[in-house]
């Protein structure tokens, strides 16, 4: 193991705590969406980290990589595409997020989430 | 194929409606439901195939291929007999649903069809990543329809939900990350091997992503706030798709997950269920009642994954979510989104009874069976969590019957508006019938629960008897009540049914059905709402003591030990003896007076029934002594009490609390002239008992008042209620020669010969107070002046006069021959094992004990003889009386006032009251508002933590995840 590597799981943690903390502590509900799109952005960081394995290359077969030692020479492909279907998602939560937020900030007339708290106990 | 077709031809469907929305809405709303049907027979198919239904069906498996290759190259669904039963439950509230929703709210249809898929994806899938993949998707469809409804506050609704799945998302995906690292798999089953602080870690996350999911207590805060602003009819296809889903998944994960004691889950479970519910208790919104009960529902999840396991624990969950999810949707087809305040205010009680009952998993309803053997199996792990559980779902009946008792809408006729909800209600009504014949241990009316014999059959004549006795008048309410005599007849034939039970669960099942309908009988009254909701408390906590004795009993009603004493509250609160009579006195008040002779004369029987058996099947009555020491007070405090009382049904709520403690003294004594004395003294209260409340119902129908102040100098209106009033006043008084003092009589002798003397005393000084209060009854009614409004009233009724003559000569027949029913009881109660002391001899029409004897025939004609004598000798002495009339009265020279005045029944015994004013004033209600006081207090502390901020809810859900990694870190070396 590398510094890399934890450079990256270290940068991916505390992304997700940035991220988890805006989501507690901002007010502004575009705030607080843009918060989660970081924590999101450290956990799809982390789902990367996940498939490292220390010297090997990129899993794109190409000269580089002959196809029959993929295997042992490539990095684990497995998260790499279970990222990409996470990115996508995640934008489009991220984008429903906005277009929520921005409609109830209209329609309740503030973006402060102190004040959408009709429905309680 | 078939596989592919019932998860995938919705999301065809879905694309289609996408094209025609805009254009043609009823087209596209046609192609919806016909998608849906097709899904839903394909289904069918499928749960066909796999023997879905037939013994150990639930684990036949099918696997869906979606693609080319091996999982996680492709998708690979697995469709189990329990998945594909759950799947058609998603069909069909999505049917149910989708006229109500999208038929109202256009352009919903492509993303419920889609919704639809991605519920049946998530059931069926089989990885991480899957999983994933629907939740997000659903997550999606949620925040979207939630948007797309028509109320008020669903951008607030929409907001929050859109960030707990934001949350959700990142824990997840975190447990994932995990997961892969470790196991290098994605398999959901994967993590079951996993060890060491990965597992805590992944377990940790996990169950916090779970227990948000699913809205279990304390995560529930963001799903209460969901139910209660959400559209209503989006909550309702919300149930029964994606909601069920979900928990049907995590229903799978809770059993795979590396914990390192799963009966953390019930102990979280059953910690929720109880404080959660506390929490419900104060709620007044409808929706988020909802809420509160779709937390019970999670916990109860939480307790069964903890808890049971294999087969059982698949089928006790479907059981559970399926007929749940079903319940609430058509519960939920029955509000009307618009009303924002109270979606159901244009509901009657009626419409939503059924599915409300399905709900709180009364017998017979469908649930209850998943209930009644999570208990079975909850009892033999840990009686207290057990409790903990019974204690919960008490909590949560309460709410969910306030929710039902404050319907007041008419009944709903706009068909448009309710066919679904109907069509829902039909499904459960269905799946009733189907779960009561399948249960296991199933119903049955031929055994020997109790021992055939004349006891028992005493009792079958009573409850018979009696309730067809008190129908006739009740086919009409009296002034401002509606008729009770539907739901009078319902709980009378379950009474009735109730001593041939053939087992504890058919006694408790017919339990609660008399019990629930005689509540419902009870709401008829002209103000029904505070007699109604405290008989309902009490009814409902008598009910679930009852459960936990029939639990801890393995089948049987009760069992020596704590389940006897269970039982022996249960009966306590049901004749409202020590305290609990403030449901008696409140119901009986405020009932139909038909319902409380019923109530009070056959229905509080059942109680006196139970004990009986089950004490004499259990061999031992625990703390006799202390029974009869609470019968004894309860009989003096209730006649003092009814001696202060002014109102006629409360007066006779009171005087039947008290008679009903000396049946409790009589069999505290464990012994033979006890118990003869306490069935004996059961019989009588219910004639004379029946024949005041019903007397009590016909002079309120003539005069619409209860109030002793407004009667008076009824004797010559109502001439025949009179004398049976007087006949029954007079036996229930303990006066010879009638039968009140012949069962009085035994229980004296009985007390005697055990040594009980401080008893006796308190018991006949009872008797006298009893005294006060019958005279007084008499003169307030009966006696007195005749008010002028009172003029014209006119004999009352013959509904409820022919019965109150019927009452009347067995009551006559049995003080001049009590013989007819001593020569078989007294045998019959010296067979009962267990029962010590002497056994009453008779001899012809005698009835003898080492203290002395009683012949009633005897005495009976010597007072007959005394008054014969005595009217002879003044009709022949030729003094012809001077005919004088009721108002005809001289007030020494001074003008008479109005005839109210004179008639002075109001304070009548204010000497009393005010030589007895030393005493400590204890009133049930103030104990009882106090028990209720504290629980509100305590469930607004757990009430308290839903602030409706979102960010408060997230915080929950880290704190949680923080505690409970600790916990099982500190629990692991």
């Amino acid at each position: 193991m590398n510094v890399f590597y934890w450079t990256v799981a270290g940068t991916a943690s505390g992304l997700i705590i940035v991220g988890l903390w805006g989501v507690l502590t901002r007010k502004n509900i575009l705030r607080i969406g843009l918060a989660f799109t970081i924590a999101d952005t450290g956990v799809n960081l982390l789902l990367v980290w996940s498939g490292y394995l220390p010297g090997r290359t990129t899993p794109i077969l190409n000269g580089d990589v002959p196809a029959a030692e993929a295997v042992s020479a490539v990095v684990d492909p497995l998260p790499q595409a279970l990222v990409l279907t996470s990115i996508v998602i995640g934008v489009a939560v991220a984008a429903l997020f906005v277009v929520v937020a921005v409609l109830a900030s209209r329609r309740l007339g503030t973006a402060d989430i102190r004040r959408m708290k009709e429905l309680k106990w | 194929m078939v596989t592919a077709l019932a998860v995938f031809l919705p999301l065809l469907g879905a694309f289609l409606t996408a094209w025609l929305t805009h254009r043609n809405e009823r087209l596209s709303l046609l192609i919806t439901r016909l998608f849906l049907l097709a899904g839903l027979a394909a289904i069918l198919v499928i749960a066909a195939r796999l023997g879905a239904v037939t013994d150990g069906g639930l684990e036949n498996t099918m696997i869906l291929r979606t693609g080319v290759m091996t999982p996680p190259l492709s998708i690979d669904l697995k469709v189990t007999g329990w998945s594909a039963l759950a799947a058609v439950v998603v069909y069909v509230g999505a049917l149910l649903g989708v006229g109500r929703f999208s038929g109202r709210i256009p352009g919903t249809q492509p993303l419920l069809l889609t919704l639809v898929t991605t519920s049946l994806g998530l059931m069926f899938a089989t990885d991480f990543f899957n999983s994933f993949v629907f939740i997000e998707i659903g997550s999606i469809i949620t925040i979207g329809l939630t948007a797309a409804g028509r109320c008020r506050r669903r951008w607030e609704v929409a907001l929050k939900t859109a960030m707990i799945s934001g949350l959700v998302t990142i824990l997840y995906l975190l447990a994932v990350v995990i997961v892969y690292r470790t196991t290098g798999e994605l398999r959901l089953t994967a993590i079951s091997t996993m060890t060491g602080f990965p597992a805590i870690l992944v377990s940790g996350l996990l169950l916090t992503v779970i227990m948000t999911e699913i809205k279990a207590f304390p995560l529930s805060g963001w799903g209460l706030d969901f139910y209660q602003g959400v559209d209503k009819n989006f909550a309702a296809v919300y149930s029964s798709t994606w909601s069920l889903a979900v928990l049907l998944w995590s229903a799978r994960m809770l059993t795979v997950l590396p914990l390192p004691d799963p009966g953390v889950l019930a102990r979280i479970g059953a910690g929720g269920l109880v404080l959660g519910q506390l929490a419900g208790l104060r709620q007044r919104d409808p929706g988020r009642m909802m809420g509160y009960s779709t937390s019970a529902y999670a916990s109860i999840l939480l307790i069964l994954a903890g808890t049971v396991h294999g087969a059982d624990y698949l089928s006790l969950t479907l059981l559970f979510f399926t007929f749940a999810s079903l319940s609430k949707t058509t519960v939920f087809l029955m509000a009307d989104p618009e009303e924002e305040d109270d979606p159901w205010k244009k509901v009657s009680g009626y419409v939503l009874l059924l599915p409300l009952l399905c709900i709180t998993g009364i017998p017979p309803f469908p649930v209850f069976w998943a209930k009644i053997r999570m208990l079975t199996v909850l009892a033999d792990i840990s009686p207290l969590l057990m409790g903990a559980v019974i204690l919960g779902l008490f909590f949560e009946s309460v709410y969910i019957y306030r929710l039902w008792s404050s319907r007041t809408g008419p009944w709903q006729k706009k068909r448009k508006y309710f066919d679904a909800a109907f069509m829902g209600a039909a499904l459960l009504a269905a799946g009733t019938v189907w779960t009561a014949a399948g249960a296991e241990q199933g119903l049955s009316l031929s055994g020997e629960l109790f021992r055939a014999g004349f006891v028992r059959d005493l009792f079958l004549a009573i409850f018979a008897g009696g309730t067809l006795l008190s129908l006739p008048g009740a086919f009409r309410g009296g002034p401002g009540e509606k008729s009770p005599a539907v739901w009078m007849l319902v709980s009378g034939v379950a009474l009735t049914l109730l001593p041939l039970s053939g087992n504890g669960l058919t006694f408790y099942v017919l339990w609660e059905i008399s019990a629930f309908a005689a509540v419902i009988g009870v709401s008829k009254g002209a103000r029904p709402s505070e007699g109604t909701f405290w008989f309902a408390v009490f009814a409902g906590a008598a009910g679930y003591l009852l459960l936990a004795s029939l639990v801890l009993s393995d089948g049987a009603v009760s069992s020596p030990g704590i389940p006897m004493l269970l039982v022996a509250a249960a009966a306590l609160l049901k004749m409202g003896q020590g305290g609990a009579h403030l449901w008696n006195v409140r119901a009986y008040s405020t009932a139909p007076s038909t319902m409380a002779a019923f109530l009070s004369g056959t229905s509080s029987k059942a109680a006196v029934f139970l004990l009986v058996f089950s004490a004499s099947a259990a061999a031992i009555l625990p703390l006799g002594t202390s029974l009869a020491w609470i019968g004894a007070l309860t009989a003096l405090g209730m006649a003092a009490m009814a001696s202060l009382e002014s109102d006629y049904k409360k007066v006779l709520a009171y005087a039947s609390v008290s008679q009903l403690g000396y049946v409790i003294m009589g069999i505290g004594l464990t012994s033979v002239l006890g118990w003869t004395a306490a069935i004996y003294h059961t019989f009588n209260h219910f004639l004379f008992k029946s024949i005041l409340f019903l007397g009590a119902a016909g002079v309120i129908a003539r005069t619409g008042t209860s109030d002793y102040d407004s009667l008076g100098g009824l004797v010559k209106r109502m001439p025949l209620t009179f004398t049976f009033t007087l006949i029954s006043v007079i036996a229930f008084a303990g006066v010879p020669p009638l039968s009140g003092f012949g069962s009085k009589w035994l229980l004296y002798n009985a007390l005697v010969e055990q040594g009980m003397l401080p008893l006796a005393l308190v018991a006949m000084f009872a008797s006298v107070v009893a005294f006060l209060y019958a005279f007084r009854l008499l003169y307030a009614v009966f006696l007195g002046q005749l008010a002028p409004r009172h003029y014209e009233v006119k004999e009352a009724p013959l509904a409820v006069l022919a019965p109150q003559g019927v009452f009347t000569a067995v009551l006559m027949a049995l003080s001049f021959r009590p013989t007819l029913l001593l020569d078989r009881l007294v045998p019959a109660v010296a067979s009962i094992a267990g029962l010590g002391g002497e056994i009453p001899v008779i001899e012809g029409t005698a009835l003898s004990t080492s203290l002395g004897y009683w012949d009633a025939w005897s005495v009976g004609m010597m007072v007959m003889g005394v008054f014969g004598f005595a009217f002879v000798f003044y009709w022949i002495s030729g003094r012809r009386p001077i005919h004088v009339g009721q108002l005809d009265i001289g007030f020494a020279g001074e003008l008479p006032p109005s005839p109210e005045e004179v008639h002075y029944a109001g304070d009548f015994f204010r000497p009393f009251r005010r030589a007895l004013a030393f005493l400590p004033e204890i009133h049930a209600s103030k104990v009882f508002g106090g028990i209720v006081k504290t629980a509100d207090l305590a469930g607004d502390v757990f009430r308290s933590l839903f602030t409706g901020d979102a960010r408060t809810y997230l915080l929950h859900s880290l704190i949680i995840l923080t505690v409970m990694i600790l916990w099982m870190k500190g629990g692991t070396p």
